[in-house]
């Protein structure tokens, strides 16, 4: 379990732009699903908590030239 | 013991095709009350990589262009059944505010605005101020045609703040032409269309 929540992590922070936006989206938006669900996948919660920062800090790896 | 299910998506209609999920199974259409629940069936939850989210992306991608109204339901909600008693009336309306519509989404970079310290009331006034990240008006007017709902998301510079556009379909190149040229004193980069993701109701809680 623990080294499938490194790998998690790993991806995490090896990923572009375009992966964060994705994964901003696909894991902290969207419907929550309770009741009998169970939310079975190792290492969300630490990418859930990882990835505020990690999106914060994207604007230093971003090109300049696209400053207005 | 029931099968598991993937779950992707909600909504109200089912597609008229036979849609597949993100490992290329059939995506089932089960009812739960007044909604219906797409979800694939799956042996095991998928793994959190790279390569499952944006299959998750794609998958509910191809739901959403296959469903008039449609909420995205968030990676990893592996279920083996779904019930959404006590929220059905805001799933649903959730859902209208959706039909025929998508998302653009805009981060906002920049300094955040001083606080006025002068006092506890005027503290609260001008962070109530930053919050809506007002860096942003002369582009929100630039879209105010285009944009059927905004949500606001305040987050620590650089990155100030995610602000989440509704959209009608197919208008996603006229906004992203109308935000392009527009100057503002923070630096925003645009991204979509993508599906409706934070227009589910507890989306930004």
């Amino acid at each position: 379990m623990r080294r499938r929540e490194e790998q998690a992590m790993e991806i995490l922070e090896r990923a572009d732009q375009s992966l964060l936006d994705v994964i901003d989206h696909v894991l902290t938006k969207g419907v929550v699903v309770s009741g009998e669900a169970m939310l079975g996948v190792a290492g969300v919660d630490l990418v859930y908590l990882r990835l505020n920062a990690l999106l914060c800090a994207a604007d230093r790896v971003q090109p300049r030239a696209r400053k207005k | 013991m029931s099968p598991k299910l993937n779950v992707y998506a909600l909504t109200d209609a089912a597609p008229a095709a036979q849609m597949r999920g993100a490992l290329g199974e059939p995506v089932r259409v089960v009812r739960s009350g007044r909604l219906l629940v797409l979800a694939g069936e799956i042996a095991e939850a998928p793994e959190l990589g790279a390569d499952a989210l944006r299959a998750h992306d794609a998958a509910v991608r191809r739901l959403a262009d296959a469903c008039a109204a449609l909420l995205p339901v968030r990676f990893g909600s592996v279920a083996t059944e779904v019930d959404f008693a006590g929220r059905e009336d805001e799933l649903l309306a959730a859902l209208d505010l959706v039909r025929g519509r998508e998302q653009m989404t805009l981060r906002v970079y920049g300094d955040a605005p001083p606080l006025d310290r002068g006092s506890g009331t005027a503290y609260l006034e001008s962070l109530r101020r930053a919050r809506a990240v007002p860096q942003l008006d002369p582009m929100r007017a630039a879209v105010a045609a285009l944009v059927r709902a905004e949500r606001t998301e305040v987050h620590e510079p650089p990155l100030l703040a995610s602000v989440y556009h509704l959209i009608d379909r197919g208008s996603a190149d006229e906004y992203l032409r109308a935000v392009r040229d527009v100057p503002v004193a923070v630096r925003v980069a645009p991204t979509g269309p993508w599906p409706a993701w934070s227009f589910a109701p507890e989306a930004l809680r």
